[in-house]
């Protein structure tokens, strides 16, 4: 009798048989629609709105949530009202469209147009006090057709000003920036910072050029490991001569900080079987969102030879 | 209760202690595998007539006190081996070493029962324990074809596995963090390979695995839900032997070989994957491709030696140690990035025999993991990560048997651990910015223990112990903890017992990780003035019945209570964070549940059936956190809540059919309700407008821009959901071939049989205004082949 393992062996032809078969099946597709059921869902007003010192106006935007697997067309609520208050000052925001222009009172009597991404219809204010760090401002939001409230409160915080921008170029002629700051010590201080660029982009068949820009980055840190030391944020190699960076170095509060990490937190486990699914850490009593003072320096940076 | 138990308990002991006036004979020595030496752990030694027995303890080494008696017969039986009678004349004390053969293999024409084979189980006090037979395991198909032994821990009742493929192990509720896995004694902080697709376990290295999931024996501490205790085999002592195999992703090789004419002998296995081996050869032919992206590099090995040398007649010393490392690299023209990982472990051990009565086992570990990211940037920035464990432990243990009705065992042990957190270290190469951050730890262990297992009638036995325990942090402060012990076993008849257990544990580190899965990357971490030890007690009582001639079916009931539970908050940094301890939230927990297991370990068929019906919560309320707990102290809204690895039913069926001489089939099936999960129930649109001066000339002075404009899902309830249930099954078909030269086997596996698509993890996709919820399988149907030969 042979003792050695035989190819030719009648029970090999039913296990290569198997094998290449179970190849074949091991190549399909590995991910397939399912059918999900949620409990029903109670929609909230969602807000958003930021306050910055040294603006002549700010925005508000207020829409609805919906479902999660509910069609969703970005539900606006454009007819409540909203007011905020701060010492004895009181300003009612006036609703506009962005889109079909608008004029600011007292400011310009021309129609501006602009584009907010996703909403047109939000709530615009004038009025506020913005240097005083110490002033709290209150926001009320009265729902009158939903039968809904929704309040918030914030302070601004004190700007932090870059240091400087430098960039230089690798041996491909890509060049990388890299923008300074300095952290105030002895306090816990969150920031924003993004950066845009802005590029030349030359017309097909044409020797004229169009200025295009672009969120390049967008991220938050604070200050927790380095605190009173000087930050330097970089970049990739990525920008050529000609092009201008636009740094923006926002001074944020801890509200406004947890509102981000959250909701990109909650964004995360969408996808990410390793991530702990989080609530949104939102600031808004009987909705959710964001209402938040902040403060803002920008510098400017143009890629040289 | 502690402290009325814990009197009762030196009651106990005082009584055991009257009883050393007694003076019987004993008969003692070791139980070898007749084939290359090795001890055999937890065989079984008794006498029919004088319905007295004992089992060798985790050195191979038993003590039986009987009256002195002209003649008395001593039988010795292990699993899958051929017992032996040895007839005995016991007017003195007397030694005897046994060796025992192979079932397959003995001449002797022995009818073997399992009724003998199950009868260590039927007698032990202990309860919930599992062990792993390394030649089942063997042949039970696996993942890739590479045997694992945690991944056969995981068909048992009471354990279950993370996720699809994964060596994570979730032991009646608990968590993962909350498993001792000692290998010879050392613990191994991260025992898997691959991000927990393997374990850190060669097969062809290990001699026995048990794991304890209650009725804990008061020498282990320190975990909550389980202990794992993984032997290395000694090596041959009888002549140089060799084993490997050659697989779909490793190759392994074993040698072994007795020193000194079987005074000693040793062992080395090795095992290493060739992934990157592939990898690397597709690079370098795609890599002149202007859009090529190289594939990373990955692959681990791990090696295991052991030596041990009979110094005289009653003193032998062993050394044994554990080496892996996992590799990931990717490196391009202007981005380096080398990710690495693993554990060491060392262990000095020193058996002594004082007298037949007095066995001594002193050990001496070093256990060390950590992980390091070394990341350079165009040669401009090095940014360098890791995180470390490391332990120096001490321990003594004794085994008394002063008659044939006690066996006492008492000892001590003492850890220093040491903690590296998050260090971090960033420099450029002009040196014009550098950042140090991380923070090293200490702190001390200690804990001292006895226990006696009492035979108090021929019915009755009874298992009691006290553990001790105490923690030293560097920064002063200090835990102690009493954790009572204690067993019993009452025999209805010779094929019915009831068996009983109570255990109190302390936890006093704890594993820094909210992925729900064994990443590289989890560190631990001590507790400290804010960061109390964890707890657990637990009750456990069942029944084991023997059917008929074949088979043995357990069934145990058990509740857990968990204090001290540690989680994290919502968004902790648990990365680089010089303040970890403010990431942490604590909570409670409790458990429960059943476990049906029914054995059959001899004739053609061989295997087990294992189901597990049981509940888990957690409750993190705040309650811990101070006298006025906020919402971000909380989980959940301070509701309860399962963890995501709680499982209502949990099915496996493991079978072992021998078809012919040259030919076995195996087949597991599993089932397992789907993992509780969170789902968003809800979402809501991010303008993340930025209202700025516009510093472009001319314009209108201020520029509205979107950052990020995104839509955000709203998760409520922390694991309020259930991903599909789980199923599977395995195929396998092993080839045995007898050449000249020793044995080999061709083993086919197939994973997932029916290429059933369970749902690794959900996932959702925008279409158009639509949100789909998509399922992804990580493991379709996969065949494999291995290669095995031993010489």
């Amino acid at each position: 009798m042979k003792n050695t393992f035989s190819f030719s062996s009648p029970l090999f032809r039913p296990i290569l048989f198997i094998a290449v078969i179970s190849l074949f099946a091991a190549c399909s597709n590995l991910s397939k629609e399912i059918d999900l059921k949620l409990p029903d869902y109670e929609r909230e007003l969602n807000v958003e709105g930021y306050l910055l010192p040294g603006l002549p106006l700010y925005f508000l935007s207020l829409t609805e949530t919906v479902g999660y697997f509910e069609e969703f067309d970005l539900p606006v609520i454009n007819d409540a009202t909203v007011i905020i208050k701060y010492g004895n000052e009181i300003d009612t925001l006036i609703p506009v469209n962005l889109a079909e222009g608008f004029v600011i009172p007292g400011i310009t009597t021309d129609t501006i147009r602009l584009f907010l991404p996703g909403v047109n219809e939000v709530y615009l204010g004038l009025r506020f006090s913005p240097d005083n760090l110490s002033q709290q401002f209150e926001l009320t939001i009265i729902d009158e057709k939903g039968g809904r409230q929704a309040s918030a409160t914030t302070r601004l915080v004190e700007t932090i000003r870059h240091d400087s921008m430098t960039y230089d170029f690798d041996a491909k002629g890509k060049a990388f920036v890299l923008s300074y700051f300095t952290d105030p010590a002895g306090q816990r201080n969150y920031y924003r910072r993004v950066l845009k660029v802005r590029k030349p982009f030359r017309i097909t068949g044409s020797q004229d050029s169009i200025w295009l820009s672009d969120v390049d980055q967008a991220f938050i840190f604070d200050d927790e490991a380095s605190d009173g030391e000087q930050f330097i944020l970089g970049t990739g190699f990525e920008f050529e001569e000609g092009d201008t960076l636009i740094s923006y170095l926002y001074h944020i509060p801890k509200e406004y900080y947890d509102y981000l990490e959250s909701s990109d937190g909650a964004i995360q486990a969408n996808f990410n079987p390793f991530a702990q699914p989080t609530r949104i850490l939102d600031n808004i009593i009987g909705g959710t969102g964001i209402f938040t003072g902040m403060a803002l320096h920008v510098d400017t940076l143009i890629i040289g030879k | 209760m502690n402290s009325r138990f814990t009197f009762l308990l030196f009651l106990f002991l005082s009584s055991t202690l009257l009883s050393f006036a007694q003076k019987p004979t004993s008969i003692s020595g070791y139980v070898r595998d007749a084939d290359n030496g090795e001890t055999l752990i937890g065989a079984s030694v008794y006498s029919v007539e004088y319905k007295v027995g004992t089992l060798t303890n985790e050195y191979g080494y038993y003590s039986l006190g009987i009256r002195s008696t002209d003649s008395v017969e001593i039988t010795f039986a292990y699993s899958g081996f051929s017992p032996r009678v040895f007839k005995v004349s016991l007017k003195e004390d007397v030694k005897l070493d046994v060796s025992m053969s192979d079932a397959n293999t003995t001449l002797e024409d022995v009818v073997i029962t399992a009724n003998k084979t199950f009868k260590e189980e039927m007698n032990s006090t202990q309860m919930s324990v599992n062990t792993v037979d390394i030649k089942e395991a063997k042949v039970i198909p696996a993942l890739f074809g590479e045997v694992d032994i945690i991944k056969t821990l995981q068909l048992k009742p009471g354990v279950q596995s993370g996720g699809e493929g994964t060596t994570g192990l979730y032991v009646r509720g608990g968590g993962p963090d909350q498993n001792l896995i000692v290998l010879d004694e050392a613990t191994v902080y991260n025992a898997s390979h691959l991000f927990g697709l393997f374990s850190t376990f060669n097969s062809d290295a290990v001699k026995d695995v048990t794991l304890y999931k209650g009725g804990f024996p008061a020498q282990f501490g320190g975990r909550l839900s389980s202990v794992v205790d993984i032997r290395l085999k000694e090596g041959n002592k009888q002549r140089f032997a060799g084993s490997g195999g050659i697989g779909t992703i490793s190759s392994r090789l074993t040698l072994e070989a007795p020193i000194n004419k079987g005074k000693g002998s040793f062992i080395v296995a090795g095992r290493r994957t060739y992934f990157d081996v592939i990898t690397r050869q597709i690079n370098r032919i795609q890599a002149d491709k202007p859009d090529f992206n190289p594939i990373p590099d990955y692959y681990f090995y791990d090696l295991n030696a052991k030596a041990n040398y009979q110094l005289g007649e009653n003193d032998r010393v062993y050394l044994s140690g554990y080496f892996g490392r996992d590799l990931f690299g990717f490196n391009s023209d202007n981005f380096n990035f080398n990710f690495d990982w693993g554990n060491i472990t060392t262990t000095a051990r020193w058996n002594h025999l004082f007298n037949p009565k007095l066995f001594l086992n002193t050990t001496a570990t070093f256990s060390d993991y950590k992980y390091e990211i070394n990341n350079s940037f165009a040669d401009l920035f090095e940014f360098k990560l890791g995180s470390q464990i490391r332990d120096v432990n001490l321990k003594t243990d004794f085994y008394f048997t002063p008659n044939n009705k006690h066996t006492i065992r008492f000892g001590a042990a003492w850890t220093y651990h040491r903690f590296t957190i998050g260090r971090a270290e960033v420099n450029s190469s002009d040196s014009s910015f550098n950042f140090k951050s991380g923070t090293d730890l200490f702190a001390q262990e200690g804990g001292i223990y006895i226990s006696d297992d009492y035979i108090a009638s021929k019915r009755l036995t009874v298992n009691a112990g006290l553990r001790l325990t105490g923690f030293l942090n560097a920064d002063g402060a200090f835990y102690k903890g009493i954790e009572p012990r204690a067993s019993a076993k009452y025999s209805i008849s010779e094929k019915v017992s009831i068996k009983g257990s109570f255990a109190r544990m302390n936890q006093y580190i704890h594993l820094v990780s909210n992925s729900g899965a064994s990443l590289p990357t989890d560190l631990w971490f001590p507790s400290n003035n804010v960061v109390k030890p964890q707890n657990a007690t637990q009750v456990a009582t069942g029944i084991s019945i023997l059917l008929g001639d074949k088979y043995l079916l357990s069934n145990e009931y058990y509740y857990k209570w968990l204090g001290n539970q540690v989680d994290f908050r919502d968004n902790a940094n648990l990365f680089v964070n010089e303040n970890l301890t403010g990431e942490f939230l604590f909570g409670k927990g409790w458990t429960y549940g059943t476990e049906l297991y029914l054995q059959k370990k001899q004739g053609k068929l061989t295997g087990w059936i294992g189901y597990t019906l049981s509940w888990a919560w957690r409750k993190f309320d705040g309650s811990l956190m101070g006298p006025e707990p906020g919402i971000l102290d909380m989980i959940n809204d301070g509701q309860p809540f399962h963890p995501r690895y709680d499982r209502r039913h949990d099915i496996s069926v493991v079978m072992i059919y021998e078809l012919a001489k040259k030919w076995s089939l195996t087949g597991t099936w599993i089932y397992g309700t789907g993992n509780a999960t969170s789902l968003p129930v809800g979402r809501g649109f991010i303008s993340d407008y930025v209202t700025t001066l516009n510093p472009t000339p001319g314009a209108i002075n201020f520029d509205v821009f979107g950052v990020d404009p995104r839509v955000v899902p709203f998760y409520t309830e922390r694991n309020g959901f259930r991903m599909p249930a789980y199923n599977r099954m395995d195929l396998g078909l092993v080839y045995t071939m007898f050449p000249k030269w020793g044995e080999a086997d061709l083993t086919l596996s197939v994973y997932n049989a029916y290429n059933r698509r369970n749902a690794f993890f959900i996932f959702f996709e925008q279409e158009d205004n639509r949100i789909a919820a998509n399922q992804v399988t990580l493991f379709p149907i996969l065949p494999s082949i291995t290669f095995n030969f031993k010489f």
